[in-house]
């Protein structure tokens, strides 16, 4: 087939004869064909297509692009070695395979990640620890033969050579399911006995885990000594960061998640006892066939280990000799005194058990049980032998200012606010306080004590938001409906300070008396902390694009400052500083969310990563290396939500891992439920196309925090993304033919509306050009005339029209002090139902258009989200406590009567409507409601308090 | 955030078809690519795959600045970078891929089992067969290296290449069944 129109030919054939069925396609094609060569080619094609349907669907095997990117290559020289080739490449680095030129043998070098210059203490470190652990030299352990530093080209590159070793590893052994039992202990014998050797001659290992073991033809090793702790260090601070190579991400303690001791979680060193720990792991999982250890998030892992004892292996293999079993328990102790105390004791109670099941099986129980009762004893005479060496050279105890890592789960029957907890921690790091949210919607806070397990709730604090504390710790200020109020840690009637409406984001609190709160589209206000009038601080600099600022932090002395500034044309943000005492402000770095100040430190997130860095107020710039505190923080980019962590002035930290988050539901009128969609994800704004048989929705990546539109198809059950920008798209709608879509995006500044095709085929537009505040569509009118849209300015939030033929005039259609959001056009285009707080809460309202006049008010004790069924005779909105409503609408040309609100049911929305919109729908018949719930509770991640971040691990 | 606005110039001048950019372009495309190639081999955890897409899109927000370039241009920079990742990886493929049959050997390393050698053979089949196409059908050809090697989905891909989504469905499914044959992938 070598001409192109033979082969557009074959093209047409192919696509027509596709769409046949199977039996029919011969013939069909033999007809049209009008040529064999032709024919046949059709043929052939339609014969492969079914197997060829998966083909080229992954993209190239990441191992090809790790070759592609390793740094060495074969031929070059790293001292007296030359490279042959890579092996392969992790998060450690690159390992190749080389020849060692002055000893004429085969040698591994592992090449280390490429950071910023490593200063000479750090330099002399990792030396003296490569030295230590090259002195083990051992059948069952790889011996480091080497470490060097050379330079290959322009690269300097610090490397390890250390003992090829060929086999299959334990990890990858143990993907084909588990071994027998007497295998097993064969090599756990083997390895008990290099951890023996090793912590003999003072080495511990730190890393024990299957992929570290390699089962050769001569039997198991232990690979990769010691080695955990020579990970370098991450580089310096932002200003170097986003070009060239990120900084090392380690999880910044040592060692892989589900083999960690519990006390190396809670932030203890290592010592012989956390190595026995993951040995134990690994002896269960080689039994077992899966980690003794296993949860969803790290998070729950962490808690999975220092809280549950892993499932009995005899209930998986009930094969498995008893004493084993007791071993493997011995092991995974929680307590570490409990553990068997050195490797040596956990070796003779291994062969005990090998022995035993190597004596011929007697067919009388008794004599089973019998000798089950002698290994028992010798095992525990062992581990008295064990007790008595090894208090006599243990190691030193482990300091007792540690890093402790915990959980805070919601309290039961609540829920964390979808997407970020608001949380913030006591300045006496004692507690912290947090939204949580009920299952009847009300939101309030609770108060978190660390001496405590349980949080109580703050009485009086219902719709709260965003909450901080007094510097000295008796005081929580927080904002709900439209006020600053604070209310004292023990209790008692919260306080109002003063008004704070808009889209408020977090405040600070100085030790002076004086608070600084901001928010969307804001600046910031100061305002005594016993009441008064609120009065700018600082003012947004236009000729930076200036938006808002946000997130305010006051540093330690009280008069200085941090605060975010949002910037027009992108969603990274900067951070300054400014000063109570004078109009000056100075720019710190990029910041991708909010920063705290935990003394003469500053938290930041950095990439994903919380990190803490040294901070100088007199230069306004970080110092020294950064201190990483965790990572995978769920966040969202800043003009979103609350700052997706809390600092306190101690060395506490809490945020909240990123996980899905909601769930499409579909109900009838009575509230059943219907069939819905299978997945959970993190979905905002469902909007259903005017055939219903499509929806658009706005889909978050909690971790990365990007945001895209895609339309789901209800018949298939299929989704395509549709809309994928790297400014994030969001809240579409549909255009009343199907055919365009609106949304709003960052591309050109504030959060625009642009207008483009429903099938994403061609260019998008700026539907108000030149327009720089926040822009969200709310509705598009039926006839196609009329865009309605909320727009948001110097803190306040109106709805406006905009005609799409003719003048494209622009007209106000709800605008004043309080916020008006939400709108919808009844289906004949004469009313726009919408919601506003005039009246201190939300509700909803309805009003005429486009001649506006008087309005009728809907809901009678709170509503948003008002929505029109079909034929415009009946509106729905959701009460505050998430119960659907509806209300009989009569109106005509002349009049307007809205019946008594009753409920349909409880759609089991959570939280505070009034910054969500498009919670639910309804189809035109009014007959089916679609509603995005938070998914249940085992899917939200708890807050994670990390305590004493700055004390790093020790030995 | 976008750093380098050299880049940016070039993609702009090339857009408007002046050839002499394209060298630059290219190189400065590539650099890129090894560089965060590199930086995600650093950040990897255990069972994650390195996505080839996400390091072209990654690389599109790291050289370009999107407040001077229109959605055609950024059309054209995915074009680049997906034949840039395919010369990347094939050229490696093809100088550097040890093609051992039988059992691969596979050294640990922080948990993630790699196995040398076996992929490269079918890398450089692809290339040469991808080649072949492109002489029957250029754009068929151009799609397959902008989803295989670009990532790109099938709207973006459509949106790209300036045709309609079904279209761009119907040539996919097309030339993946071509390219299976060719490589002689049991029907």
């Amino acid at each position: 087939m070598t001409v192109s129109s033979d082969w557009e030919r074959v093209n047409q054939l192919f696509h027509e004869a596709l769409a046949l069925a199977p039996e029919a396609r011969a013939a069909f094609v033999k007809t049209r064909a009008g040529d064999t060569q032709i024919f046949q080619e059709v043929m052939s094609l339609l014969q492969t297509y079914s197997a060829a349907e998966g083909f080229l669907s992954t993209p190239p095997d990441s191992a090809q692009v790790r070759a592609v990117v390793a740094r060495l290559q074969a031929g070059d020289e790293l001292g007296p070695f030359r490279i042959t080739g890579l092996i392969g490449a992790g998060g450690m680095g690159e390992v190749y395979r080389a020849w060692d030129t002055r000893l004429d043998r085969q040698v591994a070098i592992k090449v280390l990640p490429q950071v910023s210059p490593i200063d000479d203490a750090g330099r002399e470190r990792f030396e003296a620890e490569a030295r230590a652990i090259s002195r083990l030299t051992h059948p069952r352990i790889s011996t480091l033969y080497d470490v060097g530093s050379a330079t290959v080209g322009s690269m300097s590159v610090q490397y390890l050579v250390m003992e090829l070793v060929e086999g299959e590893t334990l990890a990858a052994r143990l993907k084909r399911g588990p071994l027998p039992a007497d295998q097993a202990l064969a090599i756990a014998i083997e390895i008990a006995e290099a951890l023996a050797a090793a912590h003999a001659a003072g080495v511990i290992h730190r890393d024990v885990k299957p992929a570290n073991i390699m089962l050769t033809r001569s039997g198991a090793k232990l690979l990769d000594f010691g080695l955990a702790r020579l990970r370098p260090s991450l580089g310096a601070g932002h200003a170097a960061s986003g070009a060239g190579d990120p900084a090392t991400h380690a999880t910044g303690l040592f060692g892989t998640l589900p083999y960690m001791a519990p006390e190396l979680l809670r932030g203890a060193g290592a010592d012989a006892r956390t190595d026995l720990f993951a040995f134990g792991a690994v002896l269960y999982e080689m039994l077992a066939g899966s980690p003794a250890f296993a949860a969803g998030s790290e998070a729950d892992l962490v808690a999975v280990i220092l809280e549950r004892e892993p499932t009995p292996i005899s209930a998986r293999q009930p094969q498995t000799p008893p004493p084993l079993e007791r071993l493997i328990a011995t092991c995974l102790a929680k307590d570490p005194d409990e553990r068997w105390q050195t490797a040596q004791d956990l070796v003779r109670a291994l062969r005990w058990v090998r022995d035993d099941q190597s004596r011929p099986a007697s067919s009388a129980p008794t004599a089973r049980r019998l000798s089950w009762k002698t290994v028992a004893w010798g095992a525990i005479g062992a581990t008295l032998l064990g007790l008595l060496i090894a208090t006599a050279v243990r190691q030193p105890p482990v300091s007792k200012v540690s890093r402790v890592t915990f959980p805070v789960f919601a309290p039961p029957g609540t829920q964390f606010p979808r997407g970020t907890a608001e949380i913030a921690i006591a300045p006496d790091g004692s507690g912290l306080v947090f939204v949580a949210i009920a299952a009847d919607g009300a939101r309030q806070l609770w108060l978190r004590r660390f001496d405590a397990a349980d949080s109580a709730a703050l009485a009086g604090t219902e719709d709260a938001a965003d909450p901080f504390w007094s510097p000295d710790a008796r005081w929580i200020a927080f904002f709900t409906r439209g006020k600053l109020m604070k209310v004292s840690r023990t209790g008692g009637q919260p306080q109002v300070v003063c008004d704070a409406r808009g889209d408020v984001r977090r405040g600070t609190w100085n030790q002076s008396g004086t608070i600084l709160f901001s928010g969307y589209g804001q600046v910031l206000s100061r305002v005594p902390e016993n009441g008064g009038n609120p009065h700018p601080v600082t003012i947004l600099d236009e000729s930076r694009g200036e938006l808002a600022h946000l997130f305010p932090v006051f540093l330690p002395d009280g008069r200085g400052f941090l605060y975010l500034a949002v910037k027009r044309g992108t969603d990274s943000s900067e951070l300054f500083q400014g000063s109570l005492d004078s109009s000056d402000v100075r720019r710190v770095f990029s910041s991708e969310a909010n920063v705290g100040v935990a003394g003469r430190y500053l938290i930041s997130l950095n990439k994903g990563v919380l990190v803490a860095q040294s901070y100088d107020p007199v230069r306004a710039a970080v110092t020294g290396a950064p201190i990483e505190i965790a990572d995978r923080i769920l966040s969202d980019p800043p003009r979103r939500s609350g700052g997706p962590f809390s600092a306190g002035a101690g060395s506490v930290v809490a945020y909240r891992s990123a996980s899905p988050n909601s769930r499409l539901l579909w109900f009838d009128r009575a509230g059943r439920a219907l069939e819905s969609f299978p997945v959970a994800a993190d979905y905002h704004h469902p909007r259903l196309s005017p055939d219903e048989k499509s929806m658009l929705i706005e889909k978050t990546d909690p971790s990365t925090g990007s945001h895209t539109i895609w339309v789901l198809d209800l018949l298939r059950g299929t989704t395509s993304r549709l809309i994928a920008d790297p400014f994030g798209a969001h809240q579409p709608a549909w255009s009343p033919d199907g055919r365009r879509i609106v949304f709003s995006s960052n591309r050109l500044g504030g959060l625009a509306l642009f207008m483009g095709p429903s099938d994403g085929s061609g260019a998008v537009e700026p539907v108000l050009p030149g327009e720089k505040a926040f822009v969200y569509i709310a509705d598009w009118s039926r006839d196609g005339h009329y865009l309605l849209y909320q727009i948001s300015r110097d803190g306040n939030t109106d709805l406006e029209t905009l005609a799409l033929a003719g003048d494209r005039q622009r007209r106000t259609f709800a605008g004043s002090a309080a916020r008006e959001i939400q709108g919808q056009f009844s289906p004949d285009g004469a009313w726009i139902a919408y919601t506003s707080d005039e009246s201190g809460s939300p509700e909803v309202y309805v009003r005429r258009f486009p001649d506006v006049g008087a309005k009728w008010r809907i809901s009678t004790r709170g509503g948003v989200q008002g929505r029109w069924r079909g034929d415009g005779k009946e509106l729905f909105y959701l009460a505050t406590d998430g119960k659907l409503m509806a209300v009989d609408i009569k109106a005509s040309a002349s009049s307007f009567q809205a019946g008594t609100p009753h409920p349909l049911f409880n759609t089991g929305i959570a939280g505070s409507f009034v910054d969500r919109f498009n919670q639910y729908l309804v189809t035109r018949n009014g007959q089916r409601v679609l509603v995005n719930r938070s998914a249940e509770d085992e899917n939200s991640a708890p807050i994670t308090v990390v305590m004493n971040w700055d004390a790093a691990p020790r030995q | 955030m976008p750093q380098d606005t050299d880049v940016t110039r070039l993609l702009l001048a090339w857009s408007d078809g002046r050839e002499a950019a394209a060298t630059p372009l290219m190189d400065a495309v590539y650099d890129e690519l090894r560089r965060l190639a590199r930086g995600y081999l650093v950040r990897e955890r255990r069972d994650h795959s390195l996505p080839a897409t996400a390091l072209v899109h990654e690389a599109y927000l790291k050289l370009i600045d999107q407040r001077r370039v229109r959605w055609q241009n950024r059309a054209h920079f995915y074009a680049v970078a997906a034949q840039v990742m395919r010369r990347l990886l094939v050229d490696h493929a093809r100088a550097h891929g040890a093609t051992k049959r039988g059992v691969a050997i596979t050294i640990p390393l922080d948990g993630v089992d790699v196995a040398a050698g076996g992929k490269s053979a079918e890398l450089t089949a692809l290339d040469t067969a991808l080649d072949k196409l492109a002489t029957l059908d250029p754009r068929q050809a151009r799609l397959v290296e902008l989803r295989y090697f670009g990532g790109l989905t099938i709207d973006e891909a459509a949106a790209v290449m300036d045709v309609a989504a079904i279209t761009v469905k119907r040539d996919w499914a097309i030339a993946r069944t071509w390219l299976y044959r060719e490589l002689g992938g049991p029907a």
